[in-house]
């Protein structure tokens, strides 16, 4: 059963660290939601949850979130709501129940690298970084990459002040299950060129989507956007003229781009796994899907705004 | 270790282990409304309010209360009672194990949120589980003790 010999409450992250390192068995306590599922008897729980590190604060460049704020605290911040079109509020929001939500931490989320995580697959489109306290700031998608476990301390994430458009996408058995797939999509608001073609504007805007896929049921990771190569121009290209306000003819366009072959040719290097909540031959056919919804969907808004 | 909390506005000073959950402190303290139902974060039965917040007894560390402030619904009598009268007579008070929890949450999101949606009240209501009745005799219940419009929502 899931326990700990010594409870330590740091005072400061130094000490948090020193405290780590004297054994493996030592652990830092995040929500503890999950650790609590676990059997194995630690030696010392780390608390950090009076190193004042739950926030959510912005300067010019980036807003960063505190490794100890809650799942609840990202769903219901103003600050959020308006960067992503409210991206990692839709990605929490279903994570079981508001208690639940008021309990879990980002960093016992995102240093855990929990495959079935809601909130990494978004922060993987929006270029987040992770800030470690011996390891520094890196990459939130080097970071997933490294296989070895890290003793080091995530003090905190940040994420880029650019405007994008973020969606996010899951497949759950139920409301509050985890999800047994999961996708995000996001791209940085492009500038419309005018003078060349809706078709061409189109193509630009569709390569340059940021993909992630989730819940896996492995680790989430970042796609290369391959979309580009596979266009299959067919109809469209024998000479169809696509109008600028038909919004119709642009959906079919799209969905033309993301054919079946294109989404093939996207997914190939992503490794899909069975678990008890599905297969990985659903997974990959519903993460087509939901890849091809959320374009259409950040499309659509990016039709209002551009074209 | 000592754990100085205080629970119900009533300063306590209990004796626990490092790694108690705080459902096993409150029910050794007497707190018997907060039950224990799949351990696993899933239900809400156990969930009680620190510092006015709704959260799971089950997965929270009885240390992290330290200096904080816990209500049970034995500190919410008024209120629960209130509530209870009305989930009785709106049948969906059946075999009662779910309620503590489930009045809790609804008095946070009393609180929390000002004339919710059917919607807003169900996506709050998502941790608390309820294996007798459906849900919509609470949510008649939530409304009428939340004083909504009915009539607005559904135009």
């Amino acid at each position: 059963m899931f326990g700990f010999k010594n409870y330590f409450q740091a005072q400061n992250i130094e000490a948090a660290y020193e405290e780590l390192i004297k054994n493996k068995q030592n652990i830092i306590i995040g929500g503890g939601s999950y650790l609590k599922m676990s059997k194995v008897l630690y030696n010392t729980g780390i608390d950090m949850s009076k190193l004042n590190l739950n926030y959510i604060r912005e300067d010019h460049k980036y807003i960063s979130i505190g490794s100890m704020t809650t799942f609840r605290e990202i769903e219901i911040n103003e600050l959020l709501k308006t960067y992503y079109n409210n991206i990692f509020t839709y990605s929490v929001k279903d994570i079981l129940g508001v208690q639940f939500r008021n309990n879990v931490t980002v960093g016992g989320t995102v240093f855990s690298k929990f495959g079935f995580s809601d909130l990494i697959t978004p922060l993987l489109t929006v270029d987040c970084l992770v800030v470690l306290y011996k390891g520094g700031e890196k990459k939130l998608d080097d970071f997933l990459k490294e296989e070895k476990s890290t003793r080091d301390i995530l003090i905190e994430i940040k994420i880029p002040k650019e405007e994008y458009i973020g969606i996010f996408k899951s497949i759950r058995k139920s409301s509050t299950d985890y999800s047994l797939i999961n996708i995000s999509v996001s791209k940085k608001k492009n500038i419309i060129d005018e003078k060349d073609s809706v078709k061409n504007n189109l193509i630009r805007n569709i390569k340059s989507y940021n993909i992630a896929i989730g819940a896996k049921p492995g680790k989430a990771v970042l796609v290369k956007n391959t979309i580009e190569k596979n266009i299959s121009y067919s109809e469209f290209s024998k000479g169809n003229k696509l109008e600028k306000e038909n919004i119709l003819e642009k959906r079919k366009f799209i969905l033309e781009l993301l054919n079946d072959e294109a989404m093939e040719n996207l997914l190939k290097d992503v490794l899909f796994g069975d678990n008890m909540r599905s297969t990985k031959e659903y997974r990959k056919e519903m993460a087509k899907v939901l890849i091809r919804k959320a374009i259409l969907e950040g499309e659509e808004l990016d039709f209002k705004n551009n074209y | 270790m000592i754990l100085k909390t205080t629970i119900n506005g009533r300063e306590k000073e209990l004796l626990i282990n490092e790694d108690e959950f705080l459902v096993d402190t409150l029910r050794k303290a007497g707190y018997l409304s907060v039950k224990r139902g799949c351990d696993t974060s899933s239900c809400g039965l156990c969930t009680v309010l620190l510092n006015g917040k709704p959260i799971l007894s089950c997965s929270t560390f009885s240390v992290r209360s330290e200096g904080k402030e816990i209500e049970t619904i034995e500190g919410r009598e008024k209120e629960a009672k209130e509530f209870g009268e009305l989930l009785a007579s709106e049948g969906g008070d059946q075999c009662g194990f779910c309620v503590p929890g489930f009045v809790l949450t609804v008095l946070a999101m009393k609180k929390e949120l000002k004339n919710p949606t059917d919607e807003e009240i169900l996506h709050y209501m998502n941790g608390n589980l309820c294996r007798c009745s459906g849900y919509m005799s609470h949510l008649r219940a939530i409304k009428k003790f939340m004083e909504v419009n009915q009539f607005e929502n559904c135009e």
